[in-house]
């Protein structure tokens, strides 16, 4: 069972990092419209008793002895730094995006453990404890030849939709302009088919040196 | 006036229905169980509507000429914030839909609610819920406790309640059941303890068990064939092949479910297709899908049922997109495997077996440290049903290519879950298999990871879902967008049915049942002069 639509709270890096509701609520509020999470207008007490009834699940299942277990950082140190570094600075590629002493920097002191491993695989997730992830950026193309670039901000088959450099959020349907997106997270997901079981452990060991 | 002259003719029309009833001495509302051999056009009489599985309807109004008309012929607002995962079914004019604890019984051609059922209130896991079962008047639910609740069609009140499996040790149901003549299979889940995989046959009119099958032995067996694996959960509502008189149904994973060192071997019949005598509950044959499984997979997507070609020769086959990435052809009549194919990412598998069975590689196995992995735990597919479209000999199923990082170490235990695991990236395809050579002829992305099942019809519709929110329309011989229309999360498989010559087709967007159809030919009276 499980990953059959949403994700399971009982498991999650917010939940666990969620004091009195200040991590939940404001994603209760505001929606996820990206994982199709739409904005909850509810009163105080609503999300209180949410936010509640959230850390008593999570309470359940941590002393529930059938269910999911929990990965400690010490499990994680089984890679060579050197080669990690080797990996970084060539056959991975990471350097085209990335610097140990530009936006890496310190990243160990950010990231330990499992959310590290997680953000190192694909950093698609919300920007906790390190650096926010990185857009897609829409470069579209209107009727008349303008083009406007921005990012993405809400994206499907039928519709693109991007802040514009102004602030503005601006929607067109895709069957009238013409998009081209530039993801930089397209590395990340191409380079998950490549990974040797070594390399990843490898490359999260340097990580962990960046300090 | 008018509506006092209306409110008149209503009375009557319902007296003379009365009337009718009483001399056929049969409800107008319930369903002959002969009839699932070949269901009515009017009709979606069960989980998939009739016993194939293909989700294939012959109704030819919607065309790809005119499917860009469709309009909202009504709604349906369940007023629950959880998505509708069940597919409704109708019998009679009457459309079932379920959501955990409740079934709703609503007018096939208004959306009017005839009446709600509310299971009290419990503590079990309300996960989903995937629909009703009717047996002729009598309509079943089963809960997220582990019963089954029998409802009168005409009404909604409870007939009988009956445990199937003890939520107390950690079983809960989600399950739209099968019924198959006078037997009513009724399947449950539990991945959080170590439990036999159970399927019972209930007789419809007394809920009294006929049968238990159990895919891993109760405790206690002796000379188990699991390995020492329990699970093997039979959740999703299999398929029925009346001339062969055999029951497909697919298997859950084993429990302990990511730590395979505890239970050796190939964990039989966990993560399996079987084929079961519907009378005896014994086992025909099966065919594992997923030997030794460490990853979640289960093999409890639908056996999907066609009888056609296969490499020069006519074959009564079985189809089964799997969750761990693979495409299975079987001959229906013995399980012998005709073809493997992986129609999604998949990294695990170190080659196919003799029984054509994926060779599972250790070193993907969950370790202290973390293995990357393809699918990860939801899977190349999952619940969503796919469809069979026989025109073109493609069967088109929500896939995504996902990966995830998998953990084990011996101190995570060998009860339940046993490991932890997480989702990585993940993107939803629907992919269009040509079940011939298990290639992929055209896939569709639907972002993120999918929700909906799939619809095909005999005019070369293909409806789904993708997971912007968006039901749709495609050509099913190229995947070529045809319509959309955004109603909110599609959870659900779309179905069709026509009634006062009209067709319709039914989809959940969030809470809330959309009914589509042509716009209505309305002639005006002449103008008053």
């Amino acid at each position: 069972m499980g990953g059959e639509t949403g994700p399971d709270l009982t498991r999650s890096t917010l939940v666990a990092e969620d004091v009195r509701g200040d991590k939940i609520i404001p994603v209760v509020r505001n929606g996820r419209a990206d994982k199709g999470m739409p904005p909850q207008n509810l009163p105080d007490a609503d999300l209180e008793a949410i936010v509640a009834f959230i850390h008593d699940a999570k309470a359940k299942a941590d002393s529930n002895e059938g269910a999911r277990r929990t990965v400690d950082v010490a499990d994680l140190q089984t890679g060579n730094a050197q080669l990690g570094q080797q990996y970084f600075n060539g056959a991975g590629g990471c350097t085209k995006c990335h610097s140990a002493t530009g936006d890496l920097a310190g990243l160990a002191n950010r990231l330990q453990g499992l959310q590290l491993f997680q953000r190192m695989l694909y950093p698609g997730g919300r920007g906790r404890g390190g650096a926010p992830p990185a857009t897609p950026t829409a470069t579209v193309r209107l009727p008349s030849g303008e083009t406007i670039t921005g990012k993405v901000a809400y994206r499907d088959e039928f519709n693109i939709a991007i802040t514009d450099a102004s602030g503005y959020y601006r929607s067109w349907p895709t069957s009238k302009v013409k998009v081209t997106i530039d993801n930089p997270l397209d590395a990340h997901i191409a380079q998950l088919a490549k990974y040797t079981n070594d390399d990843l452990h490898n490359v999260l060991a340097y990580l962990q040196t960046l300090k | 006036m008018l509506r006092h002259s209306i409110f008149r003719s209503v009375v009557v029309l319902a007296s003379a229905a009365g009337c009718g009833a009483l001399l056929l001495a049969q409800s107008p509302q319930g369903l002959d169980p002969a009839m699932m051999l070949k269901p009515p056009a009017d009709s979606w009489p069960t989980y998939h509507g009739d016993y194939t599985g293909r989700r294939h309807s012959k109704l030819s109004q919607i065309t790809p000429d005119n499917v860009h008309q469709l309009t909202v012929a009504w709604t349906f607002q369940t007023g629950s914030g959880a998505g509708i995962k069940a597919t409704p079914i109708l019998v009679n004019g009457v459309m079932y839909i379920t959501m955990p604890d409740n079934m709703w019984a609503i007018d096939a051609r208004t959306g009017r609610q005839i009446w709600r059922y509310t299971y009290p209130p419990n503590q079990a896991f309300h996960i989903g819920h995937r629909g009703a079962a009717i047996y002729k008047d009598t309509v079943f639910l089963t809960t997220p406790d582990a019963h089954l609740v029998a409802l009168d069609v005409k009404d909604g009140k409870l007939k009988w309640d009956v445990m199937i499996a003890d939520a107390k040790k950690g079983f809960w149901s989600t399950n739209a059941p099968l019924l198959i003549r006078d037997h009513l299979i009724v399947g449950v889940s539990g991945d959080f303890d170590n439990l036999p995989g159970t399927l019972k046959s209930i007789d419809p009119e007394t809920g009294k068990t006929q049968w238990i099958f159990y895919s891993t032995p109760p405790p206690g067996t002796p000379d188990s064939i699991s390995g020492g694996a329990t699970g093997g959960q039979m959740w999703m509502t299999g398929t029925y092949d009346p001339d062969l008189n055999l029951l497909y149904v697919g298997t859950g994973n084993p429990t302990p479910v990511l730590n395979g060192a505890a239970r050796p071997g190939d964990n039989k019949w966990v993560c399996s297709i079987l084929a079961i005598n519907p009378d005896t509950g014994k086992l025909a044959w099966g065919f594992q899908a997923s030997p030794h499984d460490t990853h979640d997979w289960d093999a409890a997507e639908v056996p999907v049922l066609v009888d056609g070609p296969f490499a020069g020769a006519q074959h009564k086959m079985l189809m089964q997109a799997s969750r761990n990435g693979y495409f299975f052809v079987l001959d229906r009549t013995n399980g012998k495997n005709l073809l493997t194919k992986p129609f999604a990412a998949v990294n695990w598998a170190k080659g196919i077996d003799e029984k054509g069975s994926p060779i599972p590689d250790p070193a993907m196995e969950p370790a202290r440290d973390g293995r990357l992995v393809s699918p990860n735990e939801g899977g190349g597919t999952n619940y969503r049903s796919p469809s069979f479209d026989p025109r073109t000999g493609l069967f088109i199923v929500s896939a995504q290519d996902a990966y995830g990082i998998y953990f084990f170490k011996p101190e995570h235990g060998s009860y339940g879950w046993a490991g932890a695991d997480y989702g990585v990236y993940a993107k939803g395809m629907l992919r269009a298999i040509d079940y011939q050579t298990g290639k992929t002829r055209w896939e569709h992305e639907i972002g993120g990871e999918g929700s909906a099942g799939v619809l095909t019809t005999e005019t070369g519709l293909t409806f789904s879902g993708d997971a912007a929110n968006s039901v749709f329309a495609l050509r099913t011989t190229d995947g070529a967008t045809l319509w959309h229309s955004t109603i909110g999360r599609v959870g659900n498989g779309p179905i069709t049915y026509e009634l006062d010559g009209r067709q319709y087709m039914v989809v959940a967007g969030g809470g809330v049942l959309y009914a589509w159809t042509l716009p209505e030919k309305i002639v005006p009276p002449s103008a008053p002069k």
